[in-house]
């Protein structure tokens, strides 16, 4: 159903980007309103010591918790870890918050369904990352060196690389990219990195495009270390 | 509220006040209706079937994603049990921490084969609250499209009729656009428009190579301080209900005005079931379900003013059978609830421009608006020029804001993965088409002959489906993006693989359509029922076609100019005051 709930009202600020999220349901469905009445409510805080999963084991917490930081690794910004985006998969997962999902979802019992689809996948997945680890390399995939885990991540990454034995692999890594990348970049910290503009609430104007005497942008060099540099 | 009620048989209730206009519904047109009513020293009756907004508590008010609990995705569970669980997005969200301002309690049905998104939000205000704010006036290429090409029947008005109150309407709103000269998309009366973000010129350069126009959208947000509200501080949050009444909503604008005189009593909780009758078929009020006590009161008005969002006004008035009004009140053409129509909506191509990629983020998206849009281009010169008749419009969006929706077209993982992610930030776009659907003999609107909502209220059903033409509109764009995307060096990635759902774009039109054969029409060129001149419609239900424009100020328009003709018929006693 890619897309199909994407409107103008939200397309107005990801338009092109949530347009893509024809390729991730499940941001677009931007839904259910919540029934908590606190103004604030706190969301799990990143405190890797004392978390205690509320849906993972704790060894199934840790591999989630390194499969993140391995997708978005700290390096010259904060990484997964530091944003806390393995307490926001497991608390997603264990309230069953379809965050990545095919599925329609048209009731409470489509968006059940879909949670605990998601359980099972994760479940299922992590056991999978295992077994692969083992029959490559002899071990469970967090005793396996940085190098082993960079490659079997590899070949679930990158098409040029895919095998056709790792289908059930390559959608469990998916969805846990999807659930990382969602959990790091509705992180004040995720945002920060790509500089969102919305983290600033009040704007005197817009400013507009500096470059009006170029129109077609033919003239602008690409910033040496584009992405990597902070924004500040 | 009312403060005196008698009981009447069954347990039903009266107010004990008679009014002289009853306004059912408090959205765009009903609150502009209560405005102008209430100004003119009318005592007004206004019922509203949800509770009353209040912005301090149900918008965004600036706070971040990572302020909900659930991220903005909300509990699952949050619809349990309620007779419609399907959730609506983006104006429905956590940011209103589970406030009721939407309809799950009624439920309505789709008949075999159809697929309608009914989004209804029932707090007062209504969808005006949070809507897009693209606010195009409407041309003689709408209003005498049957002329031009020979499908259907012009509207009972032209340009030169209607542009006093689409320049009345533009004022007291504020619209931010350019003069642009094209009589497809007649210029107003404007505020200074939003600048031009690197995408709109790379876009617009693009677009005339194609020929294809790319201009500043009309937009209704407060560019400048305006009628004593504020000028926009563009956070961007407008999608969720603005927190100071920076753009037009019934909420910052009319409802106020209309309290502001005294003569407004607003009911809310008030779900409408039916417009009464007295001995000889004449409006004499309504009837509507307290939602708190479930008691059905009466409110009695010499005139009744339906503005409940085009089709529930079509289903109260289906609902309002009586004697004289076998098949709904006002209904002896057999027109209520036909030619039920909408705006295809979708995403003809997105993709990015690799001229932006890499440069520092830029603020936007900011202004959360249509800065610019492809007004229509097609068939103006010739009406057949095209496979397809009539037009639509094109918005683009894209560049810097919020979550990174477009990661998944980018492989990997890792440090190189988050570069691309910050990368591609400015550089993504993407487009939205508006493509009218034609007036169609399939598509319509009845009551449900079986089912009944929880309140008793029997059902609305929709029976709609795409026609050929507007499909035909939709491949077009998606075959225009492609030429677009090479005359800007841009890089596609792909396009919707069907439109949206209908009633995605909130912009439902027809079902009691104006024209001035009673035999056919619902309603006279007025808006005042052919059957019951002491009713009149305020929405877009008389629109008797959809264009490639949008619909709210035209329903502020229209409903000032049926204002105007029903307090002539208060001062010449055609109506009587209470």
């Amino acid at each position: 159903m890619g897309g199909q709930s994407i409107e103008r009202r939200e397309i107005l600020r990801y338009i092109g980007i949530a347009a893509v999220a024809a390729s991730f349901p499940g941001f677009s469905r931007w839904v259910f309103a919540c029934p908590i009445d606190h103004p604030r409510p706190a969301a799990p805080q990143p405190q890797s010591q004392a978390y205690k999963p509320l849906f993972f084991s704790g060894e199934q917490f840790r591999m989630v918790e390194h499969l993140a930081e391995m997708i978005i690794p700290e390096d010259e910004t904060p990484g997964a870890k530091q944003a806390g985006v393995a307490e926001f998969i497991d608390f997603m997962i264990a309230n069953r918050v379809p965050v990545s999902t095919s599925r329609d979802i048209r009731s409470t019992d489509d968006a059940i369904a879909a949670g605990s689809e998601a359980q099972n996948r994760f479940v299922a997945g992590l056991d999978w990352m295992n077994a692969r680890s083992q029959s490559l390399f002899r071990h469970e995939f967090m005793q396996c060196a940085p190098e082993e885990q960079n490659s079997l991540l590899e070949e679930l990454a990158y098409k040029e690389k895919f095998k056709s034995t790792t289908e059930a692999g390559r959608a469990f890594f998916q969805m846990m990219r999807d659930y990382t990348v969602v959990g790091y970049y509705t992180t004040e910290i995720g945002l920060e990195t790509l500089g969102d503009p919305g983290l600033q609430t009040a704007w005197s104007q817009i400013p507009g495009c500096p470059h009006p005497d170029d129109p077609e942008h033919k003239n602008l060099r690409e910033p040496a270390g584009a992405g990597v540099a902070n924004n500040t | 509220m009312l403060a005196l009620l008698t009981i009447l048989e069954r347990g039903r209730v009266l107010a004990a006040k008679n009014f002289d206009v009853i306004v059912v519904g408090t959205g765009a047109g009903g609150s502009t209706a209560m405005k102008i009513l209430c100004e003119a020293g009318l005592q007004v009756c206004a019922v509203n079937s949800g509770p009353r907004t209040d912005p301090a508590k149900d918008y965004r008010q600036h706070r971040q994603v990572y302020d909900l609990k659930f991220r903005g995705y909300g509990d699952p569970l949050r619809l349990q049990g309620k007779a419609h669980q399907e959730p609506y997005s983006v104006e429905e969200s956590e940011y209103s921490e589970g406030r009721d301002l939407f309809e799950h309690d009624v439920a309505y049905s789709n008949a075999p084969g159809t697929d309608w998104y009914w989004k209804r939000c029932k707090a007062t205000g209504g969808k005006a609250n949070f809507w897009g704010r693209s606010s195009a006036r409407f041309g003689d290429i709408d209003f005498k499209a049957a002329d031009l090409d020979g499908f259907g029947e012009n509207w009972p008005v032209d340009y030169r009729e209607i542009s006093p109150w689409f320049s009345r309407a533009e004022r007291y709103m504020g619209v931010a656009s350019t003069i642009q000269n094209r009589p497809s998309n007649p210029d107003g009366e404007y505020l200074p428009a939003f600048p031009f973000r690197c995408i709109d010129y790379i876009i617009q350069k693009g677009g005339e190579k194609i020929g294809v126009p790319y201009l500043p959208d009309r937009c209704a947000q407060l560019t400048v301080a305006h009628n004593r509200h504020p000028a926009c501080h563009y956070c961007g949050n407008c999608s969720r209900g603005c927190d100071v009444g920076s753009f037009f909503s019934p909420t910052w604008f009319t409802i106020p005005d209309a309290e502001a005189t005294k003569n407004l009593t607003l009911l809310t909780n008030a779900l409408v079931r039916a417009v009464l009758v007295d001995e000889s078929g004449t409006a004499n009020g309504i009837a509507y379900v307290d939602r708190t006590s479930r008691r059905e009161v009466e409110v009695h008005a010499k005139v009744v003013v339906l503005a409940a969002s085009c089709v529930e006004t079509a289903h109260i008035m289906l609902n309002s059978k009586s004697r004289h009004w076998p098949a709904g009140i006002a209904n002896s053409s057999g027109e209520l609830g036909k030619n039920l129509c909408d705006h295809l909506y979708g995403n003809p191509g997105y993709g990015y421009l690799p001229q932006l990629l890499g440069q520092p983020p830029r603020p936007d998206n900011i202004a959360d608006s249509t800065i610019a849009w492809m007004p229509r281009w097609q068939n103006l010169k010739n009406p057949r020029e095209e496979k397809f008749i009539r037009g639509y419009s094109v918005y683009m969006g894209g560049g810097c804001g919020g979550f990174p929706g477009y990661f998944g077209q980018l492989e990997g993982f890792g440090s190189k993965f988050k570069r691309d992610i910050k990368r591609y930030y400015p550089a993504t776009i993407g487009g939205l088409v508006q493509a009218p659907s034609l007036p169609s003999p399939t598509n319509y609107v009845d009551i449900d002959p079986e089912k009944k909502d929880i309140f008793g209220i029997p059902q609305l059903r929709f029976q709609f489906r795409w026609g050929e033409n507007e499909l035909l509109m939709w491949e077009h764009s998606k075959q225009v993006m492609i030429d677009l995307f090479k005359a800007i060096g841009g890089e596609l990635w792909g396009a919707d693989g069907e439109p949206n759902r209908p009633g995605t774009s909130l912009h439902e039109t027809g079902v009691c359509r104006f024209g001035n054969d009673p035999k056919k029409y619902v309603t006279n060129k007025w808006a005042q029922t052919h059957d019951v001149p002491n009713l009149y419609i305020c929405d877009a239900s008389i629109f008797p076609s959809c264009t490639d424009k949008t619909t709210t100020m035209p329903i502020i328009a229209f409903t000032m100019r049926t204002c105007d003709y029903m307090l002539d018929n208060f001062k010449s006693g055609v109506h009587k005051r209470a």
